[in-house]
């Protein structure tokens, strides 16, 4: 039993040598290496970078030193030759990303419609195509709308507007209506004051028919009276023809007689 | 009119914010909701007009099929000649990258082992392996890249 317990005895002791060992290996491994080379970017490549990587074997040979020296160029041209192209690829790559519609939906689209019936495979592809450069030029027209009113935000009526004046567009006119003030504005009519548009319905007044005229026989009286109509009364202001379809013109200033000058105070 | 019609509104964005990137210098402008839905209308619109203007050329050459050519045909009737060329280069850019994608594939079919094959041709008779042929045929004629009506 005695040697038992030794053993176990032994195997802890082992154990506690054991820990500080892993604990010193522990910190060592979140210490930074101290030999590091410093990590030098592409585009800051220099000779001696380039050197420090092409040790030289012979440097007392002058044949050898020429042919590393020559070799050092060529790689610094092709190097730098590199980096160029790279560089003028990403300027001239204007297209990032496709911007492809859905096939799928745009067959869909074009199934809506019962005449159609069968679509070769290629035709939603040059459908996506084509819808997206009709709205890249629906965009151009309502961005030039915008421009006009010096805006920042494009909004439905710009779009409206943009339909509107292009025939090409003609398809879309019901499609995105334009609003009325913009078709008044359009044609001269801003700024004429409400009153000028009669509206006879609301200033006429409404009667009901007399008692008498309500009979036993005819619970809805007299076949004469029509109940509820208005009356329409031809001196009503409200009822005055107005000619307000017409762009309002400038009055014209009167001209001052030349014969009679207006008098003038010398002071 | 269903959701399942509309054109997906972030790709519209994309697009109206990629044109107006290059018009205006600032990049200032933005486009408001209703005119996103309004671009977005039109864009369907314009698919249902052009595609009903190309079935009308397709149905006067007595065809079923709408083909592309229709479809270049229907984009000068309906005033819009300018798209025509832009649109035949992306389509030959489309056709390239499809002959490639064949390219691929059938390589990758070469290059995978043939045992199951050998072992299944020792294996069957005669006759199943002629109609196995017969299948591959009509597989082959089918696939001619056009869809019928689904609905």
């Amino acid at each position: 039993m005695q040697v038992h317990v030794y053993n176990n005895n032994a195997k802890m002791d082992q154990n506690q040598h054991v820990q500080p060992a892993q604990e010193a290996y522990g910190e060592n491994q979140y210490q930074s290496n101290p030999v590091t080379t410093p990590t030098v970017l592409p585009t800051q490549t220099s000779d001696s970078s380039l050197s420090s990587s092409y040790p030289r074997q012979h440097p007392n040979d002058p044949q050898l030193e020429a042919m590393y020296e020559l070799r050092q160029e060529r790689l610094q041209q092709q190097l730098n030759n590199f980096w160029a192209k790279q560089c003028q690829e990403i300027q001239e790559a204007t297209d990032l990303r496709t911007h492809s519609l859905p096939l799928a939906r745009i067959k869909k689209i074009m199934k809506s419609d019962e005449d159609v019936k069968l679509v070769s495979a290629e035709a939603p592809v040059v459908f996506a195509k084509a819808c997206e450069m009709f709205i890249m030029e629906l965009t151009l027209r309502a961005w030039a709308n915008v421009e006009e009113d010096q805006r920042k935000i494009i909004k439905k009526h710009d779009i409206a507007s943009s339909i509107s004046r292009a025939d090409v567009f003609d398809f879309l006119i019901d499609t995105v209506p334009r609003p009325l003030e913009n078709i008044l504005d359009q044609q001269g009519f801003v700024g004429l004051p409400t009153s000028t548009v009669p509206t006879p319905l609301n200033d006429a007044c409404y009667h009901n028919p007399p008692p008498q005229a309500l009979v036993p026989g005819n619970p809805y009286g007299s076949p004469r009276i029509a109940v509820g109509m208005p009356i329409l009364d031809q001196n009503h202001p409200g009822l005055q023809i107005h000619h307000f379809l017409t762009p309002m013109e400038p009055t014209p200033t009167p001209t001052p007689n030349p014969q009679n000058p207006s008098p003038s105070s010398d002071c | 009119m269903s959701e399942a019609e509309e054109l997906p509104r972030s790709i519209m964005r994309r697009v109206v914010k990629y044109k107006l990137s290059r018009c205006s210098e600032d990049g200032e402008i933005s486009v408001s909701k209703d005119g996103l839905l309004a671009f977005s209308e039109s864009g369907r619109i314009f698919i249902h007009y052009l595609s009903a203007t190309a079935n009308d050329i397709c149905k006067e050459s007595k065809r079923q099929i709408i083909n592309v050519e229709n479809v270049f045909k229907a984009l000068e009737e309906t005033e819009f000649p300018e798209f025509v060329c832009p649109l035949k280069a992306s389509l030959e850019e489309f056709r390239k990258k499809n002959a490639r994608k064949k390219v691929v594939v059938s390589k990758g079919k070469e290059d995978e082992p043939k045992k199951k094959r050998k072992l299944e041709g020792e294996s069957s008779d005669k006759g199943e392996g002629s109609e196995k042929g017969e299948d591959n045929d009509k597989g082959e004629d089918s696939d001619k890249g056009v869809s019928g009506d689904d609905q």
